[in-house]
């Protein structure tokens, strides 16, 4: 995972080519200069790959942080309130779930041509909305529990509560969720790519594959075009789940604890 | 004046059962320290009447009859004031403490979160912390800080729950069943500790233990089947039990014979016409089957739900 980010980060400074410069003639094969060689334009697919990363990296994490962080408080707030706060909330949230997601965003890209940052946006938005769901069922079980009920008992306030109580308990949720959410977005914003709706300045695996697809990379066999971006895929998902789990013990102290005695056990 | 003073409290709770009728036109005074004990077995009440008070019931209970503290109907309050009120004048001591903390927080953390909440400032919380740690009995209150809910014993979670709620120096402690599922050494020192904390303050104890009541309070409530049958100084109760049920509870005790009373509560749905306890009770009368018995002055401010005082 740390790679991809690196990569990500450093990627103007590791890539031998600007993607976009035809460095090479038309569909190299691997070899010193090229290292996964060319496309039928003659750029450099290992730069595409590197630089791809960063479009990819972004669109999964944004969508992934608006929907966590968005879908969080949502839940809290309406799962902790209850009452008309509740009402107002789980209502608005069921309306706006019936909207179906890949096809508004399709429709969106074809008709606004809207940027990275927008079709982000738009989906966190809607991707909250489970989230919001899933963190008000959760609150709505820890509200009724013992420690909560004692914090009232002491006068503690609504927001203490929340903050203190509440949200740590469900951060764990929220965090697989946001993990898994990354892990979603990116493939849709591949998948969206790959039709041909992304932004065509920006390099990404999506836009690569569509090249492949539309340049006849499938038709040749070119594998060095399109096991790459694929790969890559694969591997940035695994990693996140790897993340996952490593990151478990971390988040709850109950495990963390249960994980010290196994290892002194041994 | 009495500090806080319970008029005809009824609590319901609609269910599809029919309507639970928890707690039925009790009458309670606590007076500024004193130490009330209130008995009774599960599903008598008790516990539903210390969390009326708080008022954090769920909302669809529905609470008739007066609460006052200090002269002001807590019924009344918005939740502002309450919010305001629990803690710092009333603080609950929960039940099952080892699941009344945040078993996410070590026990520092809620310790020094509660006593900003209650104004401290961070300094004085620091400095307070371990003060009132030992004040629960903490030999080394820095490891205690350091531990997580679930890596602290039952008693040691009793005393912590007790510390929080000592946080805002309330006038009236409501402890929940503060003895309940500790060992008898534990539950000695919890009744002792109790006793030493409420040295200035009022306690509402509540209870099925007979023996630590008797130990810690000066008054004694029996509840039955969601009403007082029973209410008198503790030596008047433990030396001249009136109602049956009382009665009933003293043999029971493994002091004085273990004798288990027959039969069960009625279901809090149906309950019998007449007296509540009369298809249990050895001493029961015609009279007992058809009429409800109300609480009968005995004279030294003792009390008694029984057709045998008329």
């Amino acid at each position: 995972m740390l790679l991809y980010l690196l990569v990500a980060l450093l990627a103007s400074w590791l890539a031998p080519y600007d993607p976009l410069e035809i460095s090479g003639s038309p569909c190299e094969s691997p070899g010193p200069d090229h290292l996964f060689g060319t496309n039928d334009f003659g750029q450099d697919l290992f730069s595409m790959l590197l630089l791809g990363s960063r479009a990819t990296l972004l669109f999964g994490f944004l969508g992934a942080c608006i929907s966590a962080g968005l879908g969080t408080g949502l839940g809290v707030f309406s799962g902790f309130l209850g009452g008309r706060t509740d009402r107002v909330i789980s209502g608005t949230l069921d309306v706006l779930m019936t909207i179906p997601q890949l096809p508004l965003l399709l429709v969106l890209s074809i008709y606004l041509r809207p940027g990275l940052y927008l079709l982000c946006g738009v989906m966190g938005l809607l991707g909250s909305l489970t989230q919001a769901r899933i963190i008000r069922a959760k609150v709505l079980s820890l509200s009724t529990e013992n420690f909560v009920y004692a914090a009232k008992g002491l006068g503690l306030s609504d927001f203490h509560i929340m903050f203190r109580y509440i949200l740590p308990s469900v951060f764990p949720l929220t965090f697989v969720k946001f993990l898994f959410g990354a892990q979603h977005y990116m493939l849709l914003g591949v998948g969206l790519s790959f039709l041909g709706l992304g932004d065509p300045e920006i390099v990404d695996w999506g836009q690569m594959l569509h090249q492949v697809y539309s340049g006849g990379g499938f038709a040749l066999g070119l594998w060095n075009w399109f096991l790459p971006p694929c790969f890559a895929m694969v591997g940035l998902s695994f990693s996140l789940s790897l993340l996952g789990y490593s990151l478990e013990p971390w988040l709850s102290p109950q495990l963390r604890h249960e994980k010290q005695a196994f290892f002194e056990c041994d | 004046m009495e500090l806080i003073e319970i008029k005809s409290l009824k609590v319901t709770f609609p269910t599809e059962a029919g309507l639970v009728r928890s707690v039925d036109c009790v009458d309670l005074q606590l007076g500024a320290r004193e130490k009330l004990g209130l008995i009774g077995e599960t599903g008598s009440g008790k516990s539903v009447l210390a969390h009326a008070t708080l008022r954090l019931l769920q909302p669809d209970a529905l609470c008739e009859g007066e609460i006052l503290y200090q002269g002001r109907n807590l019924l009344d309050c918005t939740p502002t004031e309450l919010r305001r009120l629990r803690g710092r004048e009333l603080a609950l001591i929960p039940q099952n403490p080892s699941r009344a903390l945040n078993p996410l927080q070590t026990v520092g953390k809620q310790l020094f979160e509660t006593l900003r909440q209650a104004g401290y400032s961070k300094k004085e919380a620091v400095a307070k912390m371990p003060e009132l740690l030992r004040s629960v009995g903490a030999i080394d209150p820095d490891s205690w800080a350091k531990a997580y809910p679930h890596e602290c014993s039952g008693g040691m979670c009793e005393r912590i729950v007790i510390a929080l709620s000592l946080a805002f120096s309330p006038s009236l402690l409501l402890a929940d069943e503060p003895t309940k599922g500790l060992d008898s050494l534990n539950r000695a020192r919890i009744i002792t500790l109790l006793g030493e904390v409420t040295e200035n303050r009022a306690l509402l104890f509540i209870t099925h233990d007979l023996e630590a009541a008797a130990l810690l309070c000066t008054r004694l409530a029996l509840m039955y089947a969601g009403e007082l049958v029973e209410l008198g100084d503790k030596a008047a109760v433990f030396e001249n039990p009136l109602h049956p049920y009382t009665r009933g509870l003293l043999f029971a005790l493994p002091a004085r014979g273990m004798q288990p009373i027959p039969g069960r509560s009625p279901p809090l749905t149906a309950l019998p016409d007449g007296c509540r306890f009369h298809s249990r009770c050895p001493e029961a009368i015609a009279r007992c089957r058809s009429q409800h018995p109300p609480l009968f002055d005995t004279g030294n401010g003792h009390f008694c739900r029984c057709w045998l005082y008329v």
